[in-house]
């Protein structure tokens, strides 16, 4: 205490010395000290507990919330996204191709609307507080309606031989390519935002720190209390401590192994699952958007730059079908690294060809022929629709296969953690009671 | 105890280390922001081109170039012409509108773009070629109609454009082949019997036309509401987004058919005569068209054409005017 504090009166008129008599007299006296020792090395252990209880319960729900929240909304998001796209392609292929509408193609639309409407749903409700979100929905929800609403329009009109519906058509066109994909596109992002802050949470080495600290600390308290009494008496070891002690590693070592194993498995499913997800869908929704473009071309009859120009930047994005580069050189690095290439590689040899009926669809479209460049595109005889339609597969095999590896890989992370708080808490209560057991027991000696 | 302590701190530190290398692993991963970044490329939207507002005077805008002798035979066409270079490349390249019924429309039911000046292209295709070779390109906005012409992306344009002076800056036109004229279509339970009950009220219009330009300038100030394409505006109508649509007559009829709902209102606005568009670069391909024309109103072709597709409500065919 310093004499400042010697002298401060406070307003009870007590001197402050006079309130901490408790911890004079037991500094003063050997069982005392020992007393306070107990109690330290108690609360230490407690305390160790309670930082190693935490960070295990943070991780746990961390990896929870990755495996039975976020990444399956993300999931949801996908399933909007490209069903929103596949509608929007699969509308505009149908008004290309003229005439009575095919039946599966009108079944594809609907099955389309109806899956995106169930995962808007299922992302509303979880639409939390982020603003973007909220907003993005409400866009969405919004202009679905209006959507179908003139796709519907434009359909009754072209039953009759109305051109009016080819207007309602480019107005459908337009608020789906302007309002409602952006919007799909922004709450994908949202989505995979709270994913990586899961992933961040779940491997945070910050609580790794925290437990390994905490725990240095009770081992050299502990370690020092042993000094200390082998010191007093000529016993070497005092056993309760030893066991307290042994109590203390067992706790520490099974929080750090569960966290090791749990992050290890967590980046598993990132690295090899929710990654591959991410990109194989993202290449999957670019690829859908580079298609619409190409019906609207055609659909334009020569006045489709901006959808001609849209179908080049998409595909820039994406890179060459070898993966060389672009999104497509991600999305090969990914098969890779999760083992088989075989899908990837022949969704890489579909898209080549996909590309190269392109190039023949385009050059008709260049020279007016639009009847030749439409029936290559759609229509019973097309070559470009199949391809697509192969390209939508094997990306959605792909995607398959990474959400399980996704599911393995996070159930392994949660299974890693599991029963780890109330362990820690019954360890570090049997550690506490053993404490204060052993430094007892030399107490007693003193009496 | 104390024996125990380092080990304690190698297999702590051991552990560390594990954890920290498996953190950056995952955390290294740009995979996942490069899909997202992938997913935000923007919509391609090319800018609208630029146009001259400039108001020119020109005394009689109609008045085209005269035809010189007699018409060179199909497949002969003179060496250095516009006509040379389309004979060799076996078809005229021509612009026309795909939404406007009887003029130029894509046909829902066969998907094929038929119409009046389509017609008109084969005519003149035929008068160069000896058959009807035209490859039409569809022109989505109203500077295409000028703009293509000057770059030589077509030969000709058929898109219902009326002859004006300020488009006379930019391009030839040939002999007038239809007499339009501006009038206003609304729904049958509209209370306008003309323009000047529109006031306050919004019409829509095609962007950057005439029609449009006579609507800014009514003593009654009716809000002009443009559209990209001519349909747009039925859509507008249909939608209760706007009271009344101005436009040529022959295009208004048009939307008429597909729409019962709608009346044509009396009186002119403006009269709109159709021009078919030509580079000014090419004065001897305006007259060689003013020719092919001049043959199809003595033979009785145009009046046929206008009967074929406009029926009973078909006007008379416009004599020629020449300024030369």
């Amino acid at each position: 205490m310093t004499s400042g504090a010697n002298q401060a009166i406070d307003t009870s008129g007590v001197p402050v010395q006079l309130r901490f008599w408790w911890l004079r007299d037991r500094v003063a006296t050997t069982p005392g000290r020992l007393q306070l020792m107990a109690a330290v090395l108690a609360i230490a252990v407690i305390a160790a507990g309670v930082v190693g209880a935490t960070s295990a319960r943070d991780r746990r729900d961390a990896a929870h919330s990755a495996a039975a929240r976020t990444e399956p909304l993300l999931v949801q998001a996908d399933v909007l996204h490209s069903s929103l796209a596949d509608a929007s392609a699969t509308a505009a292929a149908t008004f290309l191709t003229g005439g009575l509408e095919p039946v599966a193609r009108r079944a594809r639309y609907l099955r389309d609307l109806r899956s995106a409407t169930a995962a808007l749903t299922a992302l509303t409700r979880e639409v939390g507080d982020s603003a973007q979100a909220r907003a993005a929905v409400a866009a969405i929800a919004t202009n679905l309606p209006l959507y179908s609403g003139y796709i519907e329009t434009a359909r009754a009109n072209n039953r009759q031989g109305l051109l009016v519906g080819a207007a309602y058509f480019r107005r459908a066109s337009t608020v789906m390519r302007e309002a409602i994909l952006p919007a799909a596109s922004r709450l994908y992002e949202v989505e995979a935002g709270r994913l990586s802050d899961d992933y961040d949470a779940g491997v945070s080495s910050g609580t790794f720190v925290a437990v390994t600290a905490a725990a240095l600390v009770v081992f050299v308290l502990l370690a020092l209390s042993q000094v200390y009494l082998t010191w007093l008496s000529n016993r070497v070891f005092n056993v309760p401590l030893v066991a307290a002690s042994v109590a203390v590693i067992a706790m520490t070592a099974w929080t750090l192994t569960g966290f090791v194993l749990e992050q290890d498995a967590l980046s598993k499913a990132q690295r090899n699952g929710s990654d591959s997800v991410e990109v194989f869908s993202a290449t999957r929704v670019l690829l859908l958007r580079a298609e619409s473009d190409e019906s609207l071309v055609l659909i334009a009859r020569g006045g489709g730059d901006n959808y001609a120009a849209d179908f080049d930047a998409v595909t820039h994005v994406l890179g060459p079908s070898d993966g060389s580069s672009g999104l497509l050189r991600e999305a090969s690095s990914l098969a890779l690294r999760s083992g088989s290439t075989r899908t990837f590689d022949a969704l890489s040899v579909t898209l080549a060809r996909y590309e190269g009926v392109h190039r023949e669809i385009a050059a008709k479209e260049a020279h007016g022929h639009f009847a030749a460049a439409a029936s290559l595109a759609v229509g019973s005889h097309a070559r470009e629709a199949p391809l697509a339609d192969r390209l939508n597969e094997d990306l959605t095999q792909l995607i398959a296969s990474a959400q399980s590896r996704f599911e393995r890989s996070a159930a392994a992370a949660n299974s890693a953690l599991g029963g780890l708080v109330p362990g820690i808490a019954l360890l570090a209560l049997l550690a506490a009671v053993l404490v204060v057991f052993g430094v007892n027991l030399r107490i007693k000696e003193y009496r | 105890m104390r024996r125990r302590l380092p080990q304690l701190l190698i297999l702590a530190g051991a552990l560390v280390a594990m954890i920290l290398a498996a953190g950056c692993r995952s955390m290294s991963d740009t995979a996942l922001r490069d899909s997202v970044k992938a997913l935000d490329t923007p919509l391609v939207v090319l800018p609208p081109a630029s146009q001259s507002s400039s108001n020119a005077r020109c005394s009689n805008p109609t008045a085209s170039l005269r035809p010189r002798g007699v018409l060179p035979a199909p497949g002969r066409m003179p060496v250095g012409s516009l006509m040379r270079t389309i004979q060799e490349r076996g078809r005229l390249v021509g612009g026309v509108d795909q939404n406007t019924l009887f003029f130029g429309y894509l046909d829902p039911f066969n998907g094929r773009l038929q119409g009046f000046e389509l017609d008109l292209l084969r005519q003149i295709a035929k008068a160069i070629l000896g058959k009807p070779h035209v490859e039409f390109k569809v022109l989505t906005t109203t500077d295409q109609r000028t703009q293509l012409v000057e770059d030589s992306s077509v030969d000709i344009v058929a898109d219902a454009v009326t002859i004006n002076c300020q488009r006379l800056r930019e391009v030839s036109f040939s002999t007038v082949y239809y007499d339009a004229s501006q009038r206003l279509l609304v729904p049958t339970d509209s209370h306008a019997r003309g323009v000047q009950d529109l006031g306050g009220k919004r019409v829509c219009a095609r962007a950057r036309t005439t029609s449009l330009e006579k609507i800014k300038k009514q003593p009654s100030h009716p809000i002009p509401y443009p559209v990209e394409q001519r349909t747009d505006c039925l859509v507008a109508l249909q939608e209760g987004l706007v009271d009344a649509i101005t436009g040529d007559d022959v295009i208004l009829r048009g939307f008429q058919a597909q729409d019962p709902y709608t009346k044509l209102l009396p009186g002119r606005l403006e009269d709109e005569p159709y021009g078919l568009v030509i580079a000014k670069t090419h004065p001897e391909f305006v007259r060689f068209v003013n020719g092919v024309l001049e043959g199809m109103r003595a033979d009785g072709t145009l009046a046929a054409l206008y009967r074929k597709w406009l029926g009973a409500s078909a006007p008379r065919v416009p004599h020629a005017l020449y300024r030369d």
